[in-house]
């Protein structure tokens, strides 16, 4: 007999994962081997690998028992019905039909949002990252209205995209639109940026300030509170005068001497907008002295609860010739309108100020992160020196860049195409004023495609436009569905990829055939899954609120909704963060997925399950939450029932079932038998279940 | 006689695919083959004269300007430092040999600063996406492995912890994360952990080995009709619930202190983490200044060099504290160094040609292992002497070999053998003279 060499071994070992991440954009977990369409064996590719071909696994499909689940909580946390199992076991074109029926729940809104609100890279913002928009201050500091003010921000644009498919408007107009659903605040926000320009060298051109240049702004308590009306208004005498009660205690609060009321500073568009806030900024008192800022209370913010909750569609439009600007403090008519009139243009996802907060640029970055990441978004691609395109001049070519050979593949494309971005917008993401930069609109250059623009609406037309743009979104539900990429060249993938174009580009098309597809129901063999495996992987967090929620009744048990607060226990907010989840990294195209079950993952949802089976489990009906649901262990195989179906997602037709049931009434007993409590047993069945196989995976 | 092939496959595919399972899933097969014999094992013996290391290792993908406050900068003066009164350069002596560095430098105890080693390496990229290709060593490691992976690979048999895979616990975004035979890994933030770990003391906890026994049923279950990709899956769940219960927990009491996930919280959580044995590698973020293109005066740059270093001084005294350390070795590695050259009064830029990683610990001989010199339009790593570690333009680690051979020395000071070293990074070699 031969000895095998073990440095052959780990090199075939590390050969199958090197594959497995090409194969799979670097994201790999439990691979299934598959085989042909007829479900007999086959052989796997792996010379590309260094491995020697080798015999598959025979395919073993999933039935659907477990697609069915597996599709209806991606989709919308809850778990099937018998009927609907049984539907597709006897006609598996039946889950299409299942399909579009969960497609109109509001649970698939919600689901859908979160994640828009991550594939438009949305999200991974605090207050702290739209500091460069609000330069030299932070965008707003108020504590009782930060969380809100920036939940406003990341979830407006999932929002927009949400409303553009209920419109049934093409997929694509998420990067043309200049439509965008936002609050109130929100809209101030925007109104406000567009009102206090900074360049790129950091000076601030204000043009409310240009505008008012006498005129002071004042607030205080003692007058009592004044109406907004009246504030807004430049025929009252109360005219730019507001009320805050926190300055009653300003010298408690923002030091010795500084117990003037009201308090009075020069006009400035950063000053109102974080007056509307309630902060009380630093300022010099009479006698000189430095008095400190203050960022506010929920009494002493202009903004209304509702100014955080009401979302509309807002028409962006650059004013008129002679037209003014939207004025940003004009609360009661930002309430009232469906328009803001702005000089900086805002189009499509790629120009948000969550975006632009994700993606902060600078004097030596110029715009390239900030296009790289946009291409990432809408085209599932970034510039990484392998793109061929080869543009016929390449304006605004980083001359530096471009005199090192290792560079050029990158900035020949990245500099000509981020061009628009950089003559468009400063680098702190206002109206770019530098002539150098402002007057090379650029070239787009990229995967294929040349194409001069010469505005940002032309640069969101091109990705419209671009071929990769419908493939790339196919992908990103492949990531979303099965924890992996699909094979382009997959024809499955591409009949997919054919029916979204064809519709017209409807996201509910698109959403509706990759459901169905094997490629997310492993029903039948795919390319895809001959070459990268199946997926089974743990439910990452998003999935995994979201089925607590929808299933249980909860309004948001993780806690995620800082304007909602309806957290209903503290210890499930603090584990929930370091739950595996779905993120994205600078310059990446496939987003980060841990997919295995670890011991941290083990832990967390053990604790998450105890802490939820303390909220649905012989709960005294006083603490009861509306829409909850709750069980009592004086009926405990009625429980168990519903924690089969409800929680473990099993149906009573399911091969499982009926041996699941018997362990968790076993357990019941055993812990009664134990010395538990009624309460504590059922409680510890609950757990069993929550931590079940099925219950916080995906694929089970 | 058995060929390469039927080995090959044998090993992949037979006795319900364990082979597979294992690649799949990162668990050892005998672990797989019979976990609860494997788990009785006794682990294997340290490498000879080594104790084995635990690791803490920052790590930061916005290229934190560490570089610019290090030794090894000081004696060009062109070089641009911070002109904060707290930054002001000073000297400290590492293994009897003065140094000029930052103050904030010279904070560190002389029984720290005698096993500290200032790596002036190049990583050869400019860009953050580049992170986890920095932690890759720029494609030199087998497999495409990250380096905190590689030293838990390696050190998780010595050390008998309870999992081989490394844990972030700083990671501030999924590019600092971490992955590990090519799965992602988690990022539990200090809160977290401290949250995910601490069982309520209560009923339903004494009722936990009545549910396992539920649970271990209920996986054998599902196992049943599972697809070979589920019964991995299924496999790995019965491994975490086994890994979750070997926990410490006269240990955790230590976390109650963590409120935030901050620098201070990240070293609680990754001194207790190494007490309890669940990992031999942690992660955390210590800020050095952050991608500070615009930093008027270097000011954020001084303050955060400032409460950077505390936090090392820190790190060390708890160590000491709880007797780790001779037993726990800090490494620090980012994407990219900064610029120095002049103009980078008011902000630096990215620089791909010079990168300060340092290192603390028994294993290691103190000092400042290679230097700089002016490269295009700034300054870069100059090559290194390996017996001596000693900057020179003779050395014959050449500067684009810096990084791996960095790697290749972190594995030789946890005891790793040579011939594997080779194996698990492909080029470099090892800088004998940092090695104590």
């Amino acid at each position: 007999m031969r000895a095998f060499p073990t440095y052959l071994l780990s090199f075939i070992a590390a050969s199958a994962f090197a594959s497995a991440q090409a194969c799979s954009g670097g994201h790999t977990a439990t691979p299934k081997m598959a085989a042909d369409g007829d479900g007999g064996s086959t052989t796997v590719d792996a010379s590309a690998a260094g491995l020697p071909s080798m015999p598959a696994l025979p395919f073993q499909a999933d039935p659907p028992a477990v697609y069915v689940a597996k599709v209806k909580n991606v989709l919308a946390g809850l778990p099937p019905t018998d009927d609907e199992v049984k539907a597709v076991e006897a006609d598996p074109t039946q889950l299409r039909a299942l399909i579009d029926t969960w497609m109109a729940l509001p649970q698939y809104q919600q689901k859908m949002q979160r994640f828009f609100q991550l594939a438009f890279q949305q999200t991974q913002v605090s207050i702290i990252d739209f500091a460069d928009q609000a330069y030299p201050r932070q965008a707003e500091s108020n504590p009782s209205t930060q969380a809100s003010l920036v939940q406003n921000a990341t979830e407006s644009f999932a929002r927009t995209v949400l409303e553009l498919v209920a419109e049934g408007r093409p997929f694509t107009e998420t990067v043309t639109t200049h439509r965008f659903m936002m609050t109130p605040a929100l809209m101030e926000l925007y109104a406000f940026f567009d009102a206090w320009q900074v360049d790129d060298a950091s000076k601030v051109t204000d043009s409310f300030k240009k505008a008012n240049p006498t005129l002071s702004i004042s607030v205080g308590a003692t007058q009592g509170p004044i109406p907004m009306t009246q504030s807004l208004d430049p025929t009252s005498a109360n005219y730019m005068h507001f009320y805050d009660p926190d300055v009653a205690n300003a010298v408690a609060l923002t030091g010795t001497g500084c117990g003037q009321d009201p308090i009075t500073y020069p006009a400035a568009a950063d000053t109102l907008h974080n007056i509307l806030y309630g902060t009380l900024l630093t300022r010099k008192n009479p006698s000189g002295g430095t008095c400190g800022q203050y960022g506010g209370t929920a009494a002493s913010t202009q903004f209304l609860p509702t100014d955080f909750t009401t979302w509309k569609m807002v028409t962006i439009r650059p004013p008129a010739a002679g037209e003014a600007t939207t004025a940003f403090y004009d609360l009661p008519t930002l309430r009232s309108t469906n328009e803001l009139v702005l000089s900086l243009p805002r189009v499509g996802f790629f120009s948000t100020p969550a975006f632009f907060a994700n993606w902060q640029t600078n004097t030596s970055n110029q715009m390239r992160v900030t296009m790289n990441q946009a291409l990432i978004v809408a085209l599932g691609a970034a510039v990484d020196g392998t793109d061929p395109t080869a543009p016929s001049s390449t304006p605004g070519l980083d001359m530096m860049h471009s005199s090192q050979a290792a560079c050029v593949a990158c900035h020949q494309t990245l500099d000509p195409t981020r061009s628009i971005l950089s003559s468009t917008y400063s680098w702190y993401y206002h109206d770019q004023t530098e002539t150098t930069y402002g007057g090379q609109r650029g070239l787009f250059a990229f995967q294929g495609v040349i194409q001069p623009v010469g505005s940002v609406t032309d640069l969101g037309n091109v990705l419209a436009q671009h071929p990769r743009f419908a493939p790339a979104w196919a992908n990103k539900l492949c990531y979303y569905a099965n924890s992996q990429a699909c094979a382009l060249d997959d024809p499955e993938f591409q009949r997919v990829v054919g029916v979204f174009v064809s519709s017209g580009m409807s996201w509910s098309a698109l959403v509706r055939e990759i459901m169905a597809s094997p490629l997310t129901t492993n029903a039948a063999p795919t390319q895809t899954t001959t070459q990268s495996g199946e997926v089974v992987a743990v439910s990452r967090r998003d999935h995994l609120c979201a089925a607590l929620d929808a299933r249980l009744g909860f309004a948001d048990v993780c806690g995620r909704d800082a304007i909602g607060k309806a957290a209903p226990q503290a210890t499930i907010v603090e584990i929930v963060p370091g739950l595996p989840s779905d993120g994205y990294g600078r310059g990446a195209v496939a987003p980060v997925l841990p997919n295995q079950p670890t011991l941290f993952f083990r832990a967390a949802t053990e604790n998450i399950c105890e802490g939820v089976a303390s909220l649905v489990i012989d709960v005294p009906s006083a603490q009861q939450k509306p829409g909850v649901k709750q069980w009592s262990s004086a009926q405990p195989d009625a429980a168990i029932t519903d924690f089969l179906q409800i929680v473990m997602a099993l149906t009573p037709s399911d091969a499982r079932y009926a041996q699941a049931q018997t362990l968790l009434k076993s357990h019941f007993t055993a812990a009664e038998q134990s010395g538990a409590s009624a309460t504590d047993a059922l409680k510890s069945v609950f757990v069993a279940a929550c931590l079940a196989p099925s219950a916080v995976s995906i694929g089970l | 006689m058995i060929s390469r092939r039927d080995a090959l496959l044998s090993m992949l595919f037979g006795t319900g695919y364990v082979g597979l399972r294992a690649l799949a899933t990162g668990l050892p097969a005998t672990v797989l083959l019979d976990p609860r014999r494997a788990l009785a094992d006794t682990p294997p013996a340290c490498p000879t004269g080594s104790s084995g290391q635990f690791v803490i290792f920052h790590t930061s993908g916005s290229g934190d300007p560490i570089n610019a406050s290090a030794p090894g900068t000081y004696e060009d003066p062109k070089i641009v430092h911070s002109a904060d009164p707290t930054m002001a350069p000073g000297q400290l002596t590492i293994q009897g040999r003065t140094h000029t560095a930052a103050a904030p430098w010279a904070t560190l105890p002389q029984n720290v600063l005698d096993r500290t080693c200032f790596w002036h390496l190049m990583t050869s990229t400019p860009v953050h996406p580049k992170e986890p290709d920095v932690l890759k060593l720029m494609n030199a490691t087998q497999a495409g492995e990250m380096l905190p992976s590689l030293l838990a690979k390696q050190l998780a048999p010595c050390l008998g912890t309870i999992q081989a895979q490394p844990i972030s616990i700083g990671a501030t975004s999924p590019s600092e994360g971490l992955t590990f035979g090519g799965q992602a890994l988690p990022i539990i933030p200090a809160l977290a952990l401290k949250a995910t770990l601490t069982s309520p003391a209560g009923p339903l906890t004494n009722l936990q080995p009545l549910r396992d026994q539920t649970l271990a049923q209920l996986y054998d279950l599902y196992k049943n009709d599972a697809t070979p990709a589920g019964r991995a899956y299924l496999d790995s769940m019965v491994t975490s619930q086994r890994q979750v219960r070997n926990i410490r927990q006269d240990l955790l009491a230590q976390l109650a202190s963590i409120k935030d996930n901050s620098t201070s919280s990240q070293i609680i959580a990754a001194i207790t983490l190494v007490q309890m044995k669940v990992t031999p590698v942690i992660t955390i973020h210590i800020p050095f200044g952050g991608d500070n293109h615009r930093d008027v005066a270097l000011k954020n740059e001084s303050t955060q060099t400032v409460s950077g270093v505390a936090s090392i001084v820190s790190l060390m005294s708890q160590l000491a504290s709880a007797g780790l350390e001779d037993q726990v070795t800090f490494m620090s590695l980012d994407v990219f160094g900064r610029t120095i050259g002049p103009g980078n009064e008011d902000g630096r830029q990215h620089n791909q040609n010079h990168q300060v990683s340092v290192t603390i610990g028994k294993p290691f001989r103190g000092g400042v292992i290679g230097g700089v010199a002016p490269v295009g339009n700034d300054y870069g790593a100059i090559a290194i002497d390996s017996k001596t570690g000693a900057g020179s333009t003779s050395g014959d680690i050449a500067p684009a070999e810096s990084l791996a051979s960095f790697g290749q020395t972190m594995l030789a000071a946890v005891g790793t053998p040579a011939a594997t070293i080779t194996q698990l990074i492909t080029s470099g070699k090892v800088v004998t003279g940092a090695l104590a």
